[in-house]
């Protein structure tokens, strides 16, 4: 069949001009799409040595080829930049109607590069894009300025992506919220949007979007919609991951008081089950998904009234147990302003939970708090200091730059307890208490991160003992990479993975019903192989060092203090191990560094001449 | 007669001391006469969790030791006082 | 006998707009969402549910039409469109208290849900929605729901 022609949008904020580019035709094959594409266009439009807060930054905006079609937890959109919070690539995924609407107004992507001096919103309407004023929407939060540009534009069809008085203010680790509830959370490419003077991106599209097989692909995606309603989803339909809570907490692997302790006594009553039973207003889901996961709860129980928030697990750990906060009404009134500052709630209870242990040894008083009682179990402390990080009001300016940077800045040994790898916080389970996992953080190309590197899986399963490590643990975890890009640039969510009886064939069948571009099973699995050593490549180029690839000083040195793995430790000499086993794994030097017959074998010897200047300049 | 205690999560009881249960058995059972009497005792319970022939498990359950070590063997002989935890193993967030 | 129209659940819709998106695939054999018979309306977080025609009893939307064009079918009660007295005056449109009927800016004619009379299996949507919030009912169907749910409610028990 005719392939479908597909274009990339390139927005120029300095030039304030637009124009609309052939995407090559391979791209997508080799690719994808979401992040896969977003990682190969930043490649091809970040220089090395640009400061991630600087004009020259491209923020790119890639859409999977599958939105807009009948496949279910397609519609996604990924944010790819270089990261203000990191320095390395920051990829983060969001969904639902607006990555829709990029493919509905014609393109597979966007980028987004230059800067200007005037606050700014986007409207994309279709082929016609228009630089419009955002004066009047300066400071509002992310759903309000949504809502404000629907009734400008008076289309309530409209779908935005904005950036809330976070990402204006440069927060290190502001995201870019669309759709209400939907959240390119990590990473502060909202931090790069608000450098731009780009306040949001609106979109309207009403192109007709082909795909490859009709017949095909409704047939396929209506046996779909049924397998996904079957029980290798229902932890997600039902609690949602709220559930993880009691069986981390059981497990000794939650991260508490700022992963000083693994097990809470709170832990019955910040609970999924709790939640579940006293505080849920609905369940609802992105766009095209089948499965629809997203937990919408209220912050009174059993009342009408109060705060709304969704809630995730990663978003109630880390301004929950992380801030030894057992209150769930200060929890969801938290993650509420997250919400509407737009700030990633990891980074956000990280770095939060770093100042609330930085205030227990002494390091931070009452008067570099502004008389805000920042212990550990302060609810109200930390929905306060949400507020002050947004406003960069106080401490909050320090910790608007995230643990790494802010205690740099502190000093006093206060880096023990800075939770992060690489600079980006680290997620919702403890690493000395899954050691696989902990591999997956060290070696990340984005950071400390659970969804790039979903390793606890393979710590939870009856193939390893998850306290103890030893070689073949790289090479487990580079498979989890490679299957975790496959999905993040098809794509498809992460929640469906399940619902496939052999996953390679039955997705590349899917991709091509969708988007016409037939491939073999081993040729989407090479694809993710691809897209992992594109990352690993921009970073080289970026400055990646080998001591880059490693963990906090706590969790390098205490050992587990409670749970049934109290006692275990994380000693330098296991991780020193794992990582040369992963590299091993990947075909990479002992130093980390991609030979050039891998770079060939993935088809990305184009990339050689910029890493062997860059590996010699070492 | 030996005494297990089976810990349940992920089901829709948000009182924990509903979610636990103490059951007698033969010093010789094994995990899998574990769940054959946790159908018996707590059928409510049991459906959520149990698979239909009432001596497996439903996915996405799992079966977990003390917290500890994750079994998928069930012929296995858990010992006197084990914690026998069914959960679907924490995953995403 | 009362007309069988799609109506939407609001509890258990999950916004996913998987009807509408089923719609365009099955009608127009490409995703053109301007070309829906049915619409997903989703105002905030919480409240969600779609629409479309309602096969009302005595439809404004035929009454409205200056020209005739539009008349009801004597078997299922759809609204039948005579395409070539259709001018997209849009004033069926604005009569309709749902919303449900649409402009094809290409034809500039109107779109309106048939049932999938053409398919065997009847309406597409009702086929595709994955939490099957989408059922076929009648006025009837959905006054016995609500008797149902008052009486529940105002006798405070379930029986």
């Amino acid at each position: 069949m005719e392939s479908i022609p597909r274009q990339l949008l390139l927005v120029d904020l300095t030039e304030r001009r637009a124009e609309t580019l052939p995407l090559r035709p391979d791209l997508h094959r080799q690719f994808l799409g979401a992040v896969g594409l977003g990682t190969r266009l930043l490649l091809d439009y970040c220089p090395p040595g640009v400061d991630p807060l600087s004009p020259q930054n491209p923020l790119v905006f890639a859409a999977s080829p599958m939105a807009a079609t009948l496949v279910p937890g397609a519609s996604k959109h990924a944010v790819v930049t270089k990261s203000p919070l990191t320095g390395m690539i920051g990829d983060s995924l969001s969904g639902s109607f607006w990555s829709s609407a990029i493919r509905l107004a014609g393109y597979e992507a966007i980028v987004v590069v230059g800067a200007t001096e005037e606050l700014t919103y986007l409207f994309i309407d279709d082929e016609h894009v228009f630089f419009r004023s955002a004066a009047h929407l300066k400071g509002l939060g992310c759903w309000d300025t949504e809502e404000a540009i629907r009734r400008e534009l008076r289309d309530g069809r409209v779908r935005v992506a904005a950036i809330g008085p976070a990402g204006e203010r440069l927060v290190r680790y502001a995201g870019i919220f669309n759709d209400g509830t939907r959240r390119a959370g990590r990473g502060g490419v909202g931090a790069v949007m608000g450098s731009k003077g780009l306040k949001a991106i609106a979109i309207r599209g009403t192109r007709p979007v082909q795909v490859g097989d009709m017949d095909g692909l409704e047939r396929e995606c209506f046996r779909l919609y049924r397998v996904t309603q079957e029980s290798f989803t229902e932890k997600y339909r039902v609690l949602g991951t709220p559930g993880n809570v009691l069986t981390l907490n059981r497990l000794g692997a939650l991260p508490v008081r700022n992963f000083q302790q693994t097990t809470f006594p709170g832990a019955e009553a910040v609970s999924g089950e709790l939640l579940h039973e006293k505080h849920l207003v609905k369940v609802a889901g992105c766009s095209s998904c089948s499965v629809a996961c997203e937990h919408i709860y209220h912050g009174d129980a059993g009342g009408s009234k109060g705060v709304r928030a969704r809630l995730d697990y990663e978003s109630l750990f880390a301004l929950g147990p992380l801030c030894y906060v057992d209150d769930l009404g200060w929890i969801i009134q938290a993650a509420e302003r997250c919400d509407r500052h737009g700030l990633d709630t990891i980074s956000t209870g990280v770095t939060i939970a770093w100042a609330m242990e930085c205030f227990e040894k002494g390091l931070l008083t009452r008067k570099d708090t502004d008389g805000l009682d920042l212990s550990f179990g302060n609810g109200a402390a930390v929905a306060e200091m949400v507020d002050r990080i947004s406003r960069r009001e106080g401490l909050g300016d320090l910790l608007a730059e995230g643990t790494r940077l802010a205690s740099e800045r502190l000093g006093g040994g206060s880096d023990h307890w800075a939770m992060h790898s690489k600079g980006l916080e680290l997620p919702g389970y403890e690493p000395r208490a899954l050691k696989t996992m902990a591999l997956g953080y060290a070696v990340g190309a984005r950071g400390g991160c659970h969804n790039r590197s979903p390793s606890y899986e393979v710590d939870m399963s009856t193939k390893v003992d998850r306290l103890k490590s030893e070689p073949g643990r790289g090479a487990m975890n580079r498979d989890q990479e490679d299957f975790a890009a496959v999905l993040d640039s098809l794509s498809l969510c992460k929640f469906l993975r399940k619902c496939f009886t052999d996953f390679y064939p039955e997705a590349a069948n899917i991709y091509g019903l969708a988007t016409g571009i037939e491939m073999e099973a081993q040729e989407l699995r090479l694809a993710g192989t691809r897209i992992c050593n594109a990352k690993k490549a921009f970073n080289i180029l970026q400055g990646w060092r080998r001591d880059m690839d490693w963990l906090p000083g706590r969790t390098m040195s205490e050992p587990l203090p409670d749970g049934p793995g109290a006692g275990v430790r994380l000693t330098p000499e296991e991780l020193t191990m794992m990582v040369g086993d992963y590299y091993e794994s990947r075909g990479w030097t002992s130093q980390g560094l991609i030979p050039k017959e891998v770079l060939e074998q993935l088809g990305l010897a184009d990339l050689w001449p910029a890493l062997e200047r860059n590996q010699h300049a070492e | 007669m030996v005494k297990f205690t089976v810990e349940l999560y992920g089901v829709c009881l948000p009182k924990a001391s509903s979610r636990q249960l103490e059951l007698d058995l033969d010093s010789e059972a094994t995990l899998e006469d574990v769940l054959v009497a946790l159908a018996r005792e707590a059928p409510a319970l049991a459906g959520a969790v149990l698979g239909a022939d009432g001596r497996s498990l439903r996915p996405p359950y799992v079966m977990n030791l003390n917290g500890l070590d994750f079994v998928d063997d069930f012929g296995l002989k858990p010992q006197a006082g084990d914690r026998i935890l069914l959960m679907a193993p924490p995953a995403g967030g | 006998m009362l007309n069988s129209f799609v109506d939407c659940n609001p509890e258990i819709c999950s916004g996913c707009q998987l009807c509408e998106l089923a719609c365009a695939a099955v009608k127009e054999r490409c995703i053109d969402l301007e070309l829906t018979r049915i619409h997903l309306v989703r105002p905030n977080a919480v409240l969600m549910m779609s629409v479309t025609c309602r096969l009302c009893e005595n439809a404004p939307c035929v009454t409205a039409c200056p020209r005739q064009a539009l008349s009801t079918h004597p078997e299922t009660g759809t609204i039948v469109l005579d395409k070539v007295r259709c001018t997209g005056c849009g004033w069926c449109i604005e009569a309709c208290d749902f919303g449900a009927i649409a402009m094809d800016r290409r034809t500039k004619t109107v779109v309106i849900c048939d049932l999938c009379a053409d398919l065997e299996n009847g309406p597409r949507c009702v086929d595709a929605c994955p939490k099957r919030a989408l059922e076929l009912t009648t006025t009837e169907g959905v006054a016995q729901r609500q008797r149902d749910r008052a009486v529940r409610l105002l006798s405070g028990s379930e029986g």
